[in-house]
């Protein structure tokens, strides 16, 4: 699905780093550095899946995207304009164009509110329409991630996880939006209704022309959404890829070792696993040099002494690895 | 080599609604010697209520009643819970989803598998110190003895999962109950578990149950799969009949309904509505309401499990690949 017309950027990340100060603890000058140095731009149109384990900082960038988290250092560009340069008003309305889905259909609608006052929220919020114009918008919301209109006088604890994720879909496309984080959006959600939602948010991207920066850790629900994936780990973007080709030929060593810990989808076919040695190093101490190489198998020497960056490669992806730019990675 | 467990007619209720509510009803099923059965369900299946009724834990808010529960060679299904107590951790352990719950976290590691064995083993002091050491090396736990000293908050969530696999194992159960052991971990992490528990299972010729909402889990680490469906025993079959000719429709459902992290990028299958609650549970079969093939009759009463092969069993009253004479009925 790789796009023929040289494709526009939305919007991007530049030179983005998110620290944290460490709470707790004896060190009182530590810092986590969630993201730490991240280039990405999302093209308009496109799925663009962020995948990486717990603690990598994916959550993070993708609430720096919209500038939800303030950034430490770098700039996010939307649309030629710096987000970060923007005062609070002009960023108010720079939200129209800019939205998020959450994981937690439960923790994130407020149990007060009808649906409706929920949805129409927004409007309220951005002085859009009358009253009578806003019920009608709510109500082709409504009709728009298919719940029944009547749902607007209803309030959430009234609905099913899925009901309420398509209403957590709906607050999020009120004002139209052209680009959504989707943060772990159907991550909390039963097979049998996260396929659903899956198939709600394809519709909805082909029919409103949508951009999602789809955030997860299921790497057989990013594959099956995505144009293109980025590989996080502990805050640095370590690949960037078209789909189907960071599946049948990861370059990165920890894509590698991820992509084969997925469970096989039948029970008969073969199970090639790299099995990585340790955990996840803590982002208060990332390693010196490359930072997935304390457990990394093909690690050399010069790999501990300098952080690579993401590097292009000729087809279009990009690699944050010495040795694999090199050619010099196996195979498999 | 007769079963390591056997279950019959075992249904749970509310113990404040019993004519009107059902969690489970009718399950039964086997467990062989040295063999991996999956359960797998989506929320509200009653697969979790299912391992707890198994180890006897079930709260008193929930009712229990079985034609038979035989645990190698005993039935307990109408003995007193003091009966269950002989058989929990040294027959049968159970591990969880979030180790950090189960773990007492004011006391250290090899406190908490020591106190299993000399509970259960009747060891003493230094010998229990030196199988909790086995144990961790057992369950290939990285840098062992230091292991044994640390506090479970000091440890990640795929270090206090091997905890648990070691506690559980302390008393060399016949049967291991693992639910949902590896949800909360990432994937690179779940996948060593996987891999342990299997190798485990194989070394030491412990029977497992593992209770799943994932296929891709079943789908590495089963031989046998059960299908639940609001709270009833959908489909009961070998793995690969599960996942090649699967003949409930909620089976078939569920398998579409997956993307394949292989295969092309088909639109994914979707079950219209959601599960059915405990107190609202339809009188056929549960399914009917989402079930694309329904019929009259499937709604009228709940369909009776049939045997389509000596090891495939379904609860419907079409299913799939199954020639059926329209006189029978």
């Amino acid at each position: 699905m790789s796009a023929q017309a040289p494709a526009e950027m939305l919007i991007e990340c530049r030179g983005v780093h998110k620290h944290f100060p460490a709470r707790g603890g004896r060190r009182a000058h530590a810092v986590v550095r969630a993201v730490d140095g991240v280039d990405l731009g999302v093209f308009k149109g496109e799925t663009l899946g962020l995948v990486g384990e717990s603690g990598c900082g994916k959550s993070t960038l993708g609430r720096v995207f919209l500038r939800l988290t303030e950034p430490t250092a770098g700039m996010i560009v939307h649309k030629g304009t710096g987000l970060t340069e923007l005062g609070r008003r002009a960023l108010r309305r720079r939200r129209r164009d800019l939205q998020i889905i959450f994981q937690d259909p439960f923790g994130s609608l407020n149990p007060r509110k009808t649906v409706g006052a929920i949805i129409a929220e927004a409007y309220a919020i951005h002085r859009l329409g009358d009253r009578a114009q806003r019920a009608r918008w709510v109500s082709e919301m409504l009709d728009l991630v298919a719940l029944p209109r009547e749902a607007a006088r209803r309030y959430p604890h009234e609905f099913s996880g899925g009901q309420r994720q398509r209403i957590g879909i709906a607050r999020a496309l009120a004002l139209r939006p052209e680009f959504v984080v989707c943060d772990e959006a159907v991550s909390a959600l039963d097979v049998s209704v996260q396929s659903q939602i899956i198939n709600l948010m394809q519709d909805l991207q082909q029919e409103l022309g949508l951009t999602y920066l789809f955030i997860s850790h299921n790497l057989a629900v990013v594959r099956h959404i995505s144009t293109r994936i980025a590989v996080m780990y502990l805050g640095r973007i370590v690949e960037l890829a078209d789909s189907d080709k960071l599946f049948a030929r990861p370059m990165h060593p920890y894509t590698r070792a991820l992509l084969s810990a997925v469970p096989v989808s039948h029970p008969d076919q073969p199970r090639h696993r790299h099995v990585l040695p340790g955990d996840v190093p803590s982002a208060i101490a990332v390693p010196k040099g490359c930072r997935f190489a304390p457990r990394c198998r093909y690690a050399e020497p010069r790999c501990r002494e300098a952080d690579p960056p993401l590097m292009a490669l000729p087809d279009g992806g990009a690699v944050a690895c010495i040795p694999a730019v090199e050619g010099r990675l196996s195979a498999t | 080599m007769p079963d390591v467990l056997a279950v019959e007619g075992l249904s749970v209720r509310l113990s404040a609604h019993p004519d009107r509510s059902s969690i489970l009803d009718d399950v039964g099923f086997t467990v062989g010697p040295g063999e991996v059965l999956g359960i797998v369900g989506e929320s509200g299946s009653g697969k979790s209520v299912l391992a707890l009724s198994i180890m006897g834990l079930l709260p008193p808010a929930l009712r229990m009643s079985a034609r038979r529960i035989t645990l190698l060679g005993n039935d307990l299904a109408d003995q007193p819970r003091e009966a269950w107590r002989a058989h929990r951790g040294r027959d049968m352990a159970m591990i969880f989803q979030e180790p950090m719950t189960s773990l007492n976290p004011v006391m250290r590691v090899g406190t908490q598998i020591e106190e299993v064995l000399r509970w259960r083993g009747r060891m003493t002091g230094s010998a229990a110190r030196r199988r909790a050491l086995e144990l961790l090396e057992q369950v290939e736990m990285s840098s062992p003895r230091s292991r044994l000293h640390a506090y479970p908050h000091e440890l990640s969530g795929g270090m206090r999962q091997r905890v648990m696999i070691a506690i559980a194992l302390a008393a060399e159960p016949k049967l291991l109950i693992a639910d949902e052991p590896t949800t909360a971990l990432d994937v690179t992490v779940q996948a060593q578990i996987l891999d342990l528990l299997r190798g485990l299972q194989r070394q030491t010729g412990l029977s497992l149950i593992l209770i799943t909402h994932d296929l891709g889990v079943i789908a590495e680490i089963t031989d046998r799969v059960m299908v639940l469906y609001g709270g009833r025993v959908a489909e009961l079959a070998p793995v690969r009949v599960i996942f090649d000719s699967p003949s409930h429709p909620y089976t078939e459902a569920l398998l579409g309904s997956i993307p394949d992290v292989t295969g092309s990028r088909h639109r994914l299958t979707t079950i219209g509505g959601s599960v059915p609650e405990a107190m609202n549970m339809p009188p056929g079969c549960r399914f009917a309401p989402r079930c694309p093939h329904r019929q009259e009759a499937c709604e009228l009463m709940p369909p009776a499990i049939r045997s389509l092969a000596a090891d495939h069993s379904v609860g419907c009253i079409r299913p799939f690949g199954y020639v059926q004479t329209e006189t029978a009925a």
